[in-house]
């Protein structure tokens, strides 16, 4: 089976090595950009299977790279893992789902908060994309 | 306005009185015509009798001369005529003594009273007639004479209540600068006495202050202000607020000048309190802003552990190279967060000592020095001698250009352009007299208006995941404790300067 392709997007090389070995040791197929507009650039020439996306980033957020790649007819359906380490009492993760989301664009399929937890990365990421396929299957 | 406010209750006493003594005044001409008509009326009796008897004595004269009897004899009537001039005479003698003489001489003598100060009587003269009338507007005159020194008097003593109690400090300087007067207050907080020099009772100094405020109303004839920082007869250091005002003499020339000042220190201690307040006001709303920051360390550590071990089990040595300097990185910028942290949340700026800015930026300069060296930047002093020392606080300005310098180290080696990179430290006089400037050069990568807009605020930073954000917020507080400004000039591919005015003198803040 041909592995995942996902693309990771984050302006901290450390996190992007991170997550890359870590997905990697998991079987998954990566790439990734340290900033939005590279990132756009990236999911559009690669058309992965999952993106993972950090939410505040210079130049262009996540918030906005969200926002295009669901209204671009040939990404929208590239399903997406938004990662923070903006949340606090105060901010809930739930408050920014709603904040990200509007009428014409669905929430992010996932949400993870930094320090990041390996083992619930990937179990979002695999539930994520069998449900994908899933979708898919009925579609088809 | 105040003056005339504190001078209205006794102007209407004054306008009272004057009513009163008005109307006494016409009861006194009343009486004085009243008593006018018994006296004189004896003296006509008495003159009459007189001139009756000339006059008779010379009429029996005439009628027996002509009728040619010498009965009586003419020695008799001339006897009689010469009774009534001698009458006359005493009559007119005595008028002219009791009438004018001796109330010229009471009158005199009350005015030579008047004229040494001392309280003329009650009555100066009891007689009647015009010098009556006269002696009694002399003491209508002496009486009001008396009520203006009493209003004088009351004035006065009000004037000193006001000048001792009010909550000021108030002195009054001659042109030598001696204290000619000072209320209780300035006293009891500055010490020292009248015939003492101001800036030695005020500052503690041998010699006039540079800007001497005093000095200044004396040349131009005018009142001017400023905030100065005294020393207490404890040795305290007292911020006030000053004013002089010119006083002049009676051929209106500026012979003294009035110094009035206001002690800061409970304006001073609510100012401190609310920088304390809005310190911590910031300090809580940068939580979450914190929080987002050690996330990203943590997730950059944790992920450093992950990708040692993975090249651990794996025995690659490229990637173990990877994961060791993610930990070290991470490590670094906890450290890094840590001390910047500790730095913003220190009460701020301590005790302004005289401290040579030179001496300083040397200091600052030699702890670069090697860094630069080996990432081949040139790194260049450029001292003023004349500069001279300033009171700041030598630990905040050291952290300040350490900041300055660090960031435009970084600056340079970010720059993609090759070129031979340099950074400047430079100390010199400030823009305008009384200022030093603190500037930092370089010819790094610049930035653009919107980076310099954002460079001032908590958590910016241009330098990714390498910066705090908090260096040139913090570099910018001290700054602005310090009463002086800190400025940016950048071009993008150009360089950057960052400019520190201080004050020499902390109460004189720099205008931004």
């Amino acid at each position: 089976m041909k592995p995942k392709k996902i693309v990771v997007i984050d302006d901290e090389q450390d996190v992007v090595t991170f997550l890359t070995t870590l997905l990697e040791e998991s079987g998954y197929k990566t790439c990734w950009a340290l900033d939005g507009v590279e990132g756009l650039e990236k999911i559009r020439k690669e058309l992965p299977d999952l993106i993972c996306l950090d939410l505040l980033m210079p130049e262009k957020t996540g918030i906005l790279l969200y926002r295009e790649i669901r209204k671009d007819p040939t990404l929208k359906e590239i399903p997406v893992i938004m990662i923070t380490g903006f949340s606090s009492p105060e901010y809930p993760l739930i408050d920014f789902k709603r904040f990200i989301s509007t009428k014409s664009i669905p929430p992010p399929e996932g949400f993870m908060e930094k320090p990041i937890d390996r083992q619930a990365l990937l179990k979002a990421i695999q539930e994520t994309l069998e449900a994908r396929e899933k979708e898919k299957v009925a579609s088809d | 306005m105040n003056q005339v406010k504190l001078l209205g209750p006794q102007m209407i006493r004054h306008t009272m009185g004057r009513t009163t003594n008005q109307s006494g005044g016409a009861e006194s001409r009343a009486v004085a015509a009243r008593g006018w008509r018994g006296p004189i009326a004896v003296e006509i009796a008495l003159l009459a009798a007189g001139t009756s008897l000339l006059w008779i004595g010379f009429f029996l004269l005439g009628a027996m001369t002509l009728c040619g009897v010498e009965q009586f004899g003419t020695q008799s009537l001339l006897l009689l005529a010469g009774s009534g001039c001698v009458l006359q005479a005493v009559v007119v003698g005595m008028w002219v003594h009791f009438m004018v003489g001796r109330p010229l001489r009471e009158v005199t003598g009350a005015m030579a009273m008047i004229a040494r100060g001392e309280p003329a009587e009650s009555r100066i003269f009891r007689g009647t007639g015009e010098l009556r009338l006269l002696s009694e507007s002399m003491e209508l005159a002496c009486e009001r004479v008396r009520e203006r020194e009493r209003q004088l008097d009351r004035s006065r003593k009000e004037f000193r209540t006001l000048f001792e109690h009010v909550p000021s400090y108030i002195a009054v300087v001659g042109r030598d600068f001696r204290i000619v007067e000072a209320n209780r207050n300035f006293r009891e907080t500055f010490g020292g006495a009248e015939g003492d020099q101001c800036y030695h009772v005020y500052k503690k100094r041998d010699r006039k202050c540079d800007n001497c405020l005093a000095e200044k109303s004396f040349q131009d004839g005018s009142a001017h202000e400023s905030e100065e920082l005294g020393v207490t007869r404890e040795g305290e250091q007292i911020p006030y607020l000053v004013y002089t005002a010119p006083v002049a003499n009676e051929w209106g020339e500026v012979d003294h000048v009035i110094e009035m000042s206001v002690d800061l220190r409970p304006l001073k201690a609510l100012e401190q309190e609310k920088l304390q307040a809005e310190r911590l006001a910031i300090v809580g709303q940068t939580v979450a802003s914190l929080a987002h920051g050690i996330k990203n360390i943590l997730t950059g550590l944790e992920g450093g552990v992950y990708v040692t071990q993975t090249a651990m089990s794996k025995a690659d040595q490229a990637l173990l190279q990877k994961g060791w300097e993610m930990v070290e990185r991470n490590i670094q910028r906890i450290s890094h967060l840590v001390r910047d942290l500790l730095a913003y949340s220190r009460v701020g700026v301590g005790e302004l000592i005289p401290t040579d800015p030179n001496g300083l930026a040397k200091e600052v300069f030699g702890l670069f020095s090697e860094t630069a060296r080996r990432m081949g930047i040139q790194l260049i002093l450029e001292q003023d001698a004349s500069v001279g020392e300033v009171p700041m606080d030598p630990r905040a300005v050291h952290t300040c250009l350490a900041n300055l310098l660090s960031n435009a180290i970084d600056a340079c080696a970010e720059d993609p352009q090759e070129k031979e990179h340099r950074v400047i430290l430079r100390t010199r006089g400030g823009p305008e007299e009384g200022q030093i400037s603190l500037e930092v050069e370089d010819n790094g990568m610049g930035m653009d208006e919107s980076t310099k807009q954002k460079l001032f605020q908590r958590f910016f930073s241009t330098k990714g995941t390498r910066g705090t954000g908090l260096g040139l917020m913090l570099t910018s507080k001290l700054v602005h404790e310090h009463g002086g400004t800190i400025s940016v000039d950048s071009c993008p591919g150009h360089g950057s300067r960052f400019q520190i005015i201080l004050p020499r003198d902390k109460t004189a803040s720099v205008s931004a």
